[in-house]
């Protein structure tokens, strides 16, 4: 996984891939961390590489968008592959995380107040 | 449909978790389950081997024994560990009704793995340790 934000850009996109399970989970809260700590609480999650998730990595991007949040920033995901998005279904979390059809539709969605929604680049 | 059981026995490290994946994978593929079947019970199974692991065990060194059994109309998976005993009673279910702020992180693998597979059953034996099974409803392969 890899973190970058453009210089023109008040955002960060990080760029996830393959499983986030217990075995990677830990990474990614580390790279989620670090942003938040060092002040960027606006953030792009682009799972369009992720084929899996489990709840250890779901108990990460919980508890980033708290402290996003809690630092008046915000974090979206954008690209989720349907198997992935049927396990944030699963646990309601489609409720909970703003979530873009892609990079686009969430840097848009990063300026929105709650609630979340689906949007597409088109339909903006 | 095959009738074969497919056993796998690792050490309790969370570096296991993909050769627990492929193993499951591997075994539900060759009895000819549809891709759907295969990623719930997958999933179902990183889940629970994940608590095995990170609280029947909590970083102590010991086993989790594996077996993958696809009979007509079900896949049967049992896992095997001498962690600490579990009690599924005490595992609150996650409330997926309330919002960001109050919700609480824990649960969460355990619901997954009722809500994946049709059947989940805990049991304890203090000579054996526990053990979990849990049965999927699976498609018939056509003939």
């Amino acid at each position: 996984m890899n973190a970058q934000k453009e210089a023109d850009k008040t955002f960060t996109v990080v760029t996830v891939q393959g499983r986030v399970d217990a075995v990677t989970a830990p990474g990614l809260e580390a790279q989620l961390q670090t942003l938040l700590a060092q002040g960027d609480s606006q953030i792009v999650v682009d799972m369009a590489d992720v084929t899996y998730i489990s709840s250890s990595g779901l108990k990460v991007l919980l508890i980033a968008l708290r402290q996003a949040r809690r630092r008046q920033g915000q974090l979206v995901l954008c690209n989720l592959q349907p198997k992935v998005a049927s396990i944030f279904e699963m646990v309601g979390f489609d409720h909970v995380f703003p979530i873009g059809q892609d990079v686009e539709a969430a840097t848009r969605l990063l300026e929105q107040p709650h609630p979340p929604t689906w949007l597409s680049g088109e339909d903006l | 449909m095959t009738k074969e059981a497919y056993s796998l026995t690792v050490s309790s490290d969370v570096a296991n978790l993909r050769l627990i994946a492929d193993f499951i994978t591997q075994a539900a593929q060759r009895a000819s389950l549809d891709e759907q079947d295969i990623f719930a019970i997958q999933m179902a199974v990183d889940e629970a081997c994940t608590n095995v692991i990170e609280h029947a065990y909590a970083g102590a060194r010991g086993d989790i024994c594996l077996t993958c059994q696809v009979k007509p109309g079900e896949c049967v998976v049992t896992i095997r560990d001498r962690g600490r005993p579990f009690d599924p009673e005490t595992i609150p279910p996650p409330d997926l009704n309330c919002d960001l702020e109050a919700r609480r992180i824990g649960g969460l693998g355990l619901y997954f793995m009722r809500k994946l597979m049709d059947e989940v059953h805990f049991s304890f034996d203090p000579d054996t340790g526990n053990q979990v099974v849990m049965v999927k409803r699976v498609k018939e392969e056509a003939t």
